[in-house]
């Protein structure tokens, strides 16, 4: 069971976020399996195409992983537009702070090796 | 509804630890069996007496309770494995006191062993893809939460690595503790960093280990020959999975706030009779987080209370006296036993070198990955004289 986890609009990158049909509940990563919240099957279930925009919950550098080089940093964010849940994935990001605003960017050559990270959002900081 | 343990008085009689140590050849088989005839003979019993078993473990697979059955004798009894992640020893002994409060069983044991193998969860298996899979181990789990915990109390990493000091200081004093340790505050800060500021002392190691409890009715008290002076009444029992988040995006107490005021509720006791606290502390961040949503210490009062050595062996109330995950260690199918063995060992005034003073009331609380939580509330038989 696989979701798309993101989409390229006009106006910038979009996260897919899980939503019941049935009572409003959201969430992230999607997932076809049931509604955490009322129990409801997967034809209530849908991705909804959220902005990636938002702020840094939390982050933290890693230092040792047994597969991956080090370093690299994982976030925690809240999206503007969902604000109740928070993303984990990667962050690119020099000087991160907690409240920060960042935005999301898709990396990569190929579709195929294509990555989400969060970045620093200069934009919104004036 | 009434609970099971209103009805009938379940005991501790018999605790049995095989100590935690780094991986090494040992057999999950050696180091259960040491545990579980240990506990045998703290309770002055035989294993004939028991009427079920209980085998707590997340790693080593099928078929672990009737192996190690089968060395003690072949009586017969019924015997089952129990898994609930970190808390499936807790999940092990909860079960085995459900037997004797629900009238199938007089003496039951609970054992929790475990090597450190690392098979791959079922949680993973829902394939269920994120933006960060592969690369978030607990470490970085709980290296955010530690993060995210440092900024909303505007407290330092110095503030928060006391509690792996306090608890590297009890461990120091454990036999059974993996880490028999004490460390200073520029210690634990010390590199290797591990995940965001977690460096190696403030995450709980890599471990193997056993516990056994024996748990009895007052039928069961009859058969075998421990004094009464040293049996510890179970006072309640909850398990719980995690409730449904609320308006917060992240609230890593709402699990053990749940289960604490139900296990209140079934002990008739609150949170100010606790006087030792055995919790789940694989991270230092969890220790202030659980007392607080246990309401232990007051919200946004925790680090304080640890600064002002409140949460000592000898002072409020004793947090983690046996090293607690951070020192005593987590080999995951013992650990919730080892905890239960703490604090009965505790509250029969038998902690040697760690003792704290005035014991009457314990609880241990467990988290499993999932997620799921288990606490219990004992009592001296001090208190109830």
């Amino acid at each position: 069971m696989t979701e798309a986890l993101w989409a390229t609009y006009e106006n910038g990158p979009h996260l897919m976020v899980g939503r019941c049909q049935g009572c409003g509940y959201r969430f992230h990563p999607p997932q076809q399996y049931g509604c955490e919240a009322c129990g409801a099957t997967d034809d209530s279930l849908e991705s909804i195409a959220v902005p990636a925009r938002g702020e840094l919950f939390s982050f933290a550098t890693v230092h040792l992983h047994p597969t991956e080089p080090t370093p690299f940093t994982i976030a925690l964010t809240t999206l503007d537009d969902a604000p109740e849940i928070v993303i984990e994935s990667r962050l690119d990001h020099a000087e991160p702070r907690i409240g920060g605003r960042v935005r999301g960017e898709i990396r990569g050559d190929s579709p195929d090796d294509a990555v989400f990270c969060f970045v620093d959002d200069e934009q919104e900081q004036s | 509804m009434s609970t099971p343990l209103q009805d009938r008085t379940v005991y501790v009689v018999g605790v049995g630890t095989h100590p935690y140590h780094r991986p090494d050849g040992r057999t999950y088989v050696s180091m259960g069996l040491d545990a579980m005839r240990s506990a045998l003979s703290d309770a002055q019993a035989a294993w004939l007496d028991l009427d079920a078993l209980h085998v707590g473990s997340g790693k080593i697979g099928m078929a672990a309770a009737p192996t190690l059955a089968r060395f003690l004798g072949r009586t017969g009894l019924p015997v089952v494995q129990v898994e609930s992640a970190s808390a499936s020893g807790s999940v092990a002994f909860r079960q085995a006191v459900l037997d004797v409060a629900g009238g199938t069983a007089d003496l039951a044991m609970a054992v929790g062993v475990d090597k450190a193998e690392f098979p791959p969860d079922a949680v993973g298996k829902a394939e269920i893809a994120g933006l960060a899979d592969g690369l978030v181990e607990f470490t970085t789990m709980f290296a955010l939460k530690t993060q995210r915990f440092l900024h909303e109390r505007s407290a330092s990493v110095e503030d928060l690595a006391q509690v792996a000091v306090k608890n590297h200081a009890n461990g120091a004093l454990n036999p059974f503790a993996q880490r028999q340790k004490a460390r200073t505050l520029e210690e634990v800060l010390a590199p290797p960093f591990i995940s965001g500021p977690l460096t190696r002392l403030q995450c709980t190691p890599v471990g193997e280990g056993a516990a056994a409890v024996v748990v009895a009715s007052e039928e069961g008290l009859r058969r075998i020959g421990v004094a009464r002076s040293r049996c510890v009444k179970v006072l309640s029992s909850v398990h719980m999975s995690e409730p449904l988040r609320g308006q917060a995006p992240v609230d890593d107490g709402a699990a053990s706030r749940a289960a604490s005021r139900a296990a209140y509720e079934e002990a008739g006791v609150g949170p100010d009779d606790v006087d030792v606290v055995e919790l789940h502390d694989a991270f230092t961040v969890e220790e202030p987080v659980y007392l607080e949503a246990m309401g232990i210490c007051r919200p946004g009062e925790a680090l304080a209370d640890l600064g002002r050595g409140d949460l000592d062996i000898g002072g409020r109330i004793a947090v983690s006296p046996s090293g607690g995950l951070l020192a005593m260690g987590h080999p995951v199918g013992p650990t919730g036993i080892g905890q239960v063995s703490e604090v009965v060992r505790q509250l029969r005034a038998e902690a040697e070198g760690r003792q704290h003073p005035g014991a009457r009331t314990a609880l241990t609380q467990m988290v499993g990955v999932g997620g799921v939580c288990t606490i219990h509330l004992l009592q001296s038989a001090a208190a109830r004289d």
